[in-house]
C-alpha cells in the first residue's frame, strides 16, 4: 500500500484532474451559489446608481486570465447596460485593449438580439490602451479627455457625446477595475485617495486575499474574486453564465485536491510509522 | 569613458530621484508636470529598447538555424510568424480590411484565437501543478505545516458550494450554536483577519525596504544595476 | 359691495403669494438651503479645483441631494456641475484637508472643478489624420451656488460665491510624510556611520542565500548548467535590481567553478544589464574567455511566452540549480513545478505576496519579500548596505510601537467612550501623523 501510494505518477493526478474538470461541464451539477458580502458590496453600489450615470470599467487583465476575469467583465457590463448606465472602458495594459474589444462586441451583439442597439460613443466607449501607469491615472483624475485624447479607434474623445461633460474622474460615479495583477493599488492610490471615486475590484482568485486589506480600509466597496465571485455576480443578475458552469468543475477539483492531500498525508504517516518501527527494531 | 560609464549614470539617478521626491511635495508647475513628463520619457525610451530585444531574439534564432542545431525548425517558424504578425498589424486598413489592428483584422484574429488561447492554456496548467504541488507539500511534518494544512483544507472546502452544504448540515442537524464552525464563516474569518494582518505586516516591511533600497540607489551606494561591484 | 369683496379676496390672495414666495426663497416644504456656504481653494493641490463647503443640515438622508451650480459670471446662467447625496461628502471623509477632528463631520466639503480657459490644439490621431482638439490653459474665476433636491422638488440658493484655484507651493497634507521620510533617512545615515565604525554587525542567517554556494557546487559536480530568472518586471523595478545584485554573486561563483550560467530574460534592458553584470563577474574571476553572451538572451515580452520558453530550457538543458529571483506573477508555480520535476535544487526570492506560498511549496529555499532586498547587503557585507538594513529594522520597530500605541488607545476609547483624551487628543494626533496622503 505504502509503495503504491509513494509511487503514484504525477500524470495519474493530472489525468484525474482533467476528468474532474471535464465531467461537470458535460453533466452540470447545478450546485447552489451563496452570495458573500464582498460581492454584494460591488453589486449594490452599481445597482444604486441612477440611470445615465457614467461608470469607468478598467480592463487591466492579460489574455491568460481571460477565462477567469471575462465572465466578471460580461456580468458587470450586462448589469451596467441593463440599468442604462454609460460605460467607458480603458486599459493601461497593451493586451487589455483587445480584451475590452472582445467583451464590447459580445455585449453589443447580445443586446442587439434583445432589440436594443448600443450606440458607440453614446452608451459605450472604449478609450483603448493608454500608457503611463500612475501618470496616466493622475492625468485622468485631472483631465480625462486631455489624457485620453483619442479612443481605441483613433477618434477624438471631444467628439464623443458620452464624454461631453466629463472633466476628470470626478464625473464618473464608479470605477470597476478588472485586473489580474496589483494594478488596483495604483487606482486606489491615485483615483480613490486623490479624486475620491468609488472602486470595486474584479480580480483573479489568487489576488483576492491580498486585497482584503484595502476592502477593510474602506478603499474598495467590494471584491469580486475569481470564478466564485463571478458566479455570485451572475446569480445576483439571475443568469447562469460560464462562471456558474465553471464553479461545478471548481467544486469537484477542490474536493479532489482535498482527497489528494489526505492520501498524501496518509502515506506520509504510514511511512513515518514504518521508519519508527524499523528504528525501534 | 570611465566618467560616462560609471559616474554619469549615478548623477542622472541622483538628479532624477531628487526631482521626483520634490515633485511629490510641490504641486506647483513645473513640478506637477514633471512626473507626467518623466513617465512619458520612460515610455518612449522603453519602446525603443524593444529593438534590443528583437535583435537578441533574431540573433539567437538565426545562429540556431545557421548551425543546424536541434529544433531549428521552430526558429524558422518563429521568424515566419513574427514577420506575418507584424506585416498584418502594421499595414494600413485602407489597403484591405484584413490589415491593421481593428476588430475583424487578421492581427486581432491572431490575438484572439492564438495568443489569448495559448496564454490561457499555459495559465490553466496551474490547476494541474497546484494539485501535484499540494499532494507533495501539504504534509503534517511539524506544527506549522499542520496549521497550514488545516487552513488550506478549510479555505478550499469553504469557498465552494459543498462547503456551504456541509455547513448547513452542521447547523441544521447538530445545532445552531455551532454556527461559528460553518466553513464559510471560518473562511471569511481567515481571509479577513489573519491573512490581512500577515499581508499588512509583509507590506509594511516591504515599504521600509523599498525606502532604504531606493535611498541606496539614489545616493549611488547600490551600483549593481550598472554592472559593477558596490 | 361685491367689487370690494372681490378686491379683498384678490389682495389676500396676493398677500398669501408674497408670503409663500418669501418662505419659498428660504425653504420649500422640508427643503432648506445649507448655511455657512463658502468656496475656497483646495489646499495643497496643483491649482485645478476648488472646495465648496457648507454646514451639515438636519434631516439629511440619501433621498435628498445637494446640487452645485456653476457659472462664469455672477449674473450668468448657472448650470449643474455636481450632485451628491446629502448624507455623504463630509469634512470627516476628507482627512487629507481637514485632519481627524470630530467637528469635521459637521460640515460638507465637495471638490469642484472651475471653468477653464481652453485653446485649440492640433493632434495627430491614430489614422494619421490631423484633428483639432482642445487643451486646458488656465482656470478662470468661477461662480457657485448650492441647491437642494428631494424627489421632484428642487430649491436653488440665491447666494453666488466665486473662487479661482491657485497652485500651491507645498502639500501641507504631506508634511507628516516628509518628516517621517527625513527621520528615516536620518536613521539610515546614522546606522551607515555606525556600520562603518563597526563592520562586523550581526545579520541573521538567510538560508536561501547561504544555499547559493551549495547549489552552484552541486551543478558543477553534475556537469549541468545553472538557470537564473530575474522575474516578471524590467530593470526599473527594485526587485529586479536586487535580483541582478544576487546574479552578480552567482555569476562570480559560476565563473570560479567554471560552470555554465543561463539567464533567459523577459525584458531587453534587463537582458543588457544582466549581460554586463555577468561579464564583469567573469572578468573579476579572471575568466573573461569563459563568458558566453549567447547564454543571456531575450525570450519574449509576454508573460506566458516567457514562462514556456524557460520551461522548455529547463526540460531540454536540465539545469541542476534554478534561481527565481524577482517579482513573479502567475507563472511562479509553473516555473517552480517544472523545475521540481527535472530534479533541480531551487532557490526562489520574491516580493510578490501572492506567489510566496507557491514558491515555499515548490522550492527548496525561498527568500520572502524584504529578504530579497536585503540579499545584496548580506552578500556584499558592505558597511553602507548593512547600515541601511539596520535602519530598516529600526523603522519597523518604530512602526510597531506606533501600531501598539494606537491599538491600545483605540481599545481604551471603546471601553471609556466619555474620556476625550483617548478619542480626540493624542490618538488623533498619532492617527493624523501616520496617515500618508
Amino acid at each position: 500500500m505504502l509503495k503504491f501510494l509513494s509511487r503514484i505518477d504525477r500524470r495519474v493526478i493530472y489525468l484525474l484532474m482533467a476528468v474532474a474538470i471535464i465531467i461537470p461541464i458535460l453533466v452540470p451539477l447545478n450546485l447552489p451559489v451563496q452570495i458573500t458580502k464582498e460581492v454584494r458590496g460591488v453589486y449594490d453600489e452599481i445597482d444604486r446608481l441612477p440611470a445615465g450615470s457614467r461608470i469607468l470599467v478598467v480592463f487591466d487583465y492579460e489574455p491568460a486570465s481571460q477565462p477567469e476575469v471575462e465572465p466578471m467583465a460580461i456580468a458587470v457590463m450586462r448589469h451596467c447596460l441593463s440599468k442604462n448606465l454609460k460605460v467607458v472602458a480603458i486599459s493601461y495594459l497593451q493586451l487589455g485593449r483587445g480584451n475590452a474589444e472582445i467583451v464590447f462586441n459580445m455585449i453589443q451583439k447580445e443586446f442587439e438580439k434583445k432589440g436594443r442597439i448600443l450606440k458607440y460613443g453614446e452608451d459605450i466607449a472604449n478609450m483603448g490602451f493608454k500608457p503611463g501607469y500612475s501618470a496616466m491615472i493622475l492625468g485622468l483624475g485631472k483631465d480625462f479627455k486631455g489624457t485620453c485624447v483619442t479612443d481605441y479607434m483613433g477618434k477624438d474623445v471631444y467628439s464623443l457625446p458620452i464624454l461631453k461633460d466629463v472633466e476628470g474622474l470626478n464625473d464618473f460615479k464608479y470605477l470597476a477595475c478588472l485586473h489580474d495583477d496589483s494594478s488596483i493599488s495604483y487606482w486606489i492610490l491615485y483615483a480613490y485617495e486623490i479624486v475620491g471615486i468609488k472602486i470595486g475590484s474584479f480580480c483573479t482568485a489568487v489576488m483576492a486575499p491580498g486585497i482584503y486589506a484595502n476592502l477593510d480600509a474602506g478603499q474598495l466597496t467590494g471584491i469580486v474574486g475569481g470564478l466564485k465571485g463571478a458566479s455570485e455576480y451572475e446569480k445576483l443578475l439571475n443568469y447562469r453564465g460560464s462562471a456558474t458552469i465553471g464553479m461545478d468543475s471548481q467544486t469537484i477539483i477542490h474536493m479532489l485536491i482535498v482527497i489528494f492531500i489526505l492520501i498524501g498525508n496518509f502515506s506520509y504517516l504510514l511511512k513515518e510509522r514504518r521508519l519508527k518501527k524499523e528504528q525501534f527494531l | 569613458m570611465n566618467f560616462l560609464k560609471r559616474r554619469f549614470p549615478i548623477i542622472i539617478v541622483l538628479l532624477t530621484g531628487v526631482l521626483i521626491m520634490i515633485a511629490y511635495y510641490v504641486p506647483h508647475t513645473p513640478f506637477s508636470d514633471f512626473w507626467d513628463g518623466a513617465s512619458k520619457w520612460y515610455q518612449i525610451i522603453a519602446g525603443f529598447t524593444m529593438v534590443l530585444g528583437v535583435v537578441s531574439l533574431v540573433r539567437n534564432h538565426y545562429r540556431k538555424i545557421r548551425e543546424g542545431k536541434q529544433g531549428f525548425g521552430y526558429s524558422i517558424a518563429m521568424f515566419v510568424i513574427m514577420m506575418a504578425t507584424v506585416a498584418f498589424g502594421v499595414l494600413p486598413t485602407e489597403i484591405s480590411p484584413i490589415f491593421g489592428n481593428r476588430s475583424g483584422s487578421v492581427f486581432m484574429w491572431i490575438f484572439e484565437y492564438i495568443n489569448t488561447a495559448a496564454s490561457a492554456t499555459v495559465y490553466s496548467l496551474l490547476a494541474f501543478y497546484i494539485a501535484s504541488a499540494s499532494y507533495r507539500a501539504f504534509r503534517v511534518r511539524s506544527l506549522d505545516a499542520t496549521i497550514m494544512l488545516v487552513t488550506a483544507l478549510v479555505v478550499m472546502v469553504g469557498r465552494v458550494p459543498y462547503g456551504e452544504i456541509f455547513s448547513n448540515y452542521l447547523t441544521d442537524h447538530i445545532g445552531k450554536g455551532l454556527a461559528f464552525l460553518r466553513l464559510d464563516n471560518l473562511t471569511s474569518f481567515l481571509l479577513n483577519y489573519p491573512t490581512v494582518a500577515t499581508r499588512r505586516a509583509i507590506t509594511l516591511g516591504l515599504g521600509l525596504a523599498t525606502v532604504s533600497t531606493s535611498l541606496r540607489i539614489i545616493l549611488g551606494i547600490e551600483k549593481t544595476y550598472m554592472g559593477g561591484d558596490n | 359691495m361685491i367689487h370690494r369683496k372681490r378686491l379683498y379676496i384678490v389682495l389676500v390672495f396676493f398677500l398669501f403669494l408674497a408670503i409663500s414666495a418669501a418662505l419659498y426663497g428660504q425653504t420649500s416644504g422640508t427643503l432648506t438651503i445649507p448655511t455657512n456656504f463658502q468656496v475656497i481653494d483646495t489646499p495643497s493641490d496643483s491649482g485645478d479645483s476648488l472646495l465648496v463647503i457648507f454646514d451639515k443640515m438636519p434631516g439629511e438622508s440619501k433621498d435628498k441631494s445637494y446640487i452645485i451650480y456653476r457659472s462664469s459670471s455672477q449674473d450668468g446662467a448657472f448650470t449643474e456641475t455636481a450632485r451628491f447625496e446629502s448624507d455623504k461628502e463630509y469634512g470627516s471623509d476628507n482627512a487629507q484637508w481637514f485632519g481627524f477632528k470630530k467637528e469635521n463631520s459637521n460640515f460638507h466639503a465637495y471638490k469642484v472643478s472651475p471653468i477653464w480657459q481652453m485653446k485649440d490644439v492640433k493632434i495627430r490621431s491614430l489614422g494619421g489624420k490631423v484633428e483639432t482638439s482642445q487643451k486646458r490653459v488656465k482656470p478662470l474665476l468661477s461662480y457657485y451656488k448650492i441647491g437642494v433636491m428631494e424627489g421632484i422638488h428642487t430649491l436653488a440658493g440665491t447666494t453666488a460665491l466665486s473662487g479661482i484655484p491657485r497652485e500651491n507651493w507645498f502639500r501641507k497634507d504631506r508634511l507628516n510624510s516628509m518628516f517621517i521620510l527625513i527621520f528615516l533617512f536620518g536613521i539610515v545615515f546614522f546606522f551607515i556611520a555606525q556600520a562603518q565604525r563597526n563592520p562586523n554587525m550581526f545579520l541573521r542567517k538567510i538560508p536561501g542565500i547561504d544555499a547559493v554556494d551549495e547549489a552552484v557546487g552541486r551543478a558543477t559536480e553534475m556537469g549541468k548548467p545553472i538557470l537564473y530568472s530575474t522575474g516578471y518586471y524590467d530593470i526599473s523595478e527594485l526587485s529586479t535590481i536586487c535580483s541582478v545584485s544576487i546574479l552578480a554573486h552567482v555569476a562570480k561563483k559560476v565563473a570560479q567553478y567554471d560552470s555554465r550560467l543561463i539567464v533567459p530574460c523577459k525584458w531587453p534592458v534587463a537582458m543588457t544589464v544582466c549581460q554586463e553584470v555577468v561579464r564583469e563577474a567573469y572578468i573579476n574571476a579572471g575568466r573573461p574567455d569563459a563568458f558566453n553572451p549567447g547564454d543571456i538572451f531575450f525570450i519574449a515580452g509576454e508573460q506566458f511566452s516567457y514562462t514556456i520558453g524557460v520551461d522548455s530550457i529547463m526540460v531540454r538543458e536540465k539545469p541542476a540549480a534554478n534561481f527565481f529571483m524577482g517579482t513573479f506573477a502567475a507563472e511562479a508555480l509553473i516555473l517552480a513545478e517544472t523545475g521540481a520535476a527535472t530534479g533541480a535544487i531551487q532557490i526562489a526570492g520574491t516580493d510578490s505576496n501572492y506567489q510566496i506560498p507557491f514558491f515555499i511549496v515548490a522550492c527548496d529555499y525561498c527568500l520572502i519579500s524584504e529578504e530579497l532586498y536585503a540579499a545584496s547587503a548580506y552578500l556584499g557585507r558592505n558597511p553602507q548596505l548593512i547600515g541601511s538594513l539596520k535602519a530598516q529594522d529600526m523603522g519597523k520597530m518604530i512602526l510597531f510601537l506606533a501600531l501598539l500605541l494606537g491599538t491600545i488607545l483605540l481599545t481604551l476609547a471603546v471601553f471609556f467612550p466619555d474620556v476625550k483624551f483617548f478619542d480626540v487628543g493624542i490618538f488623533n494626533l498619532i492617527k493624523n501623523f501616520f496617515t500618508v496622503r
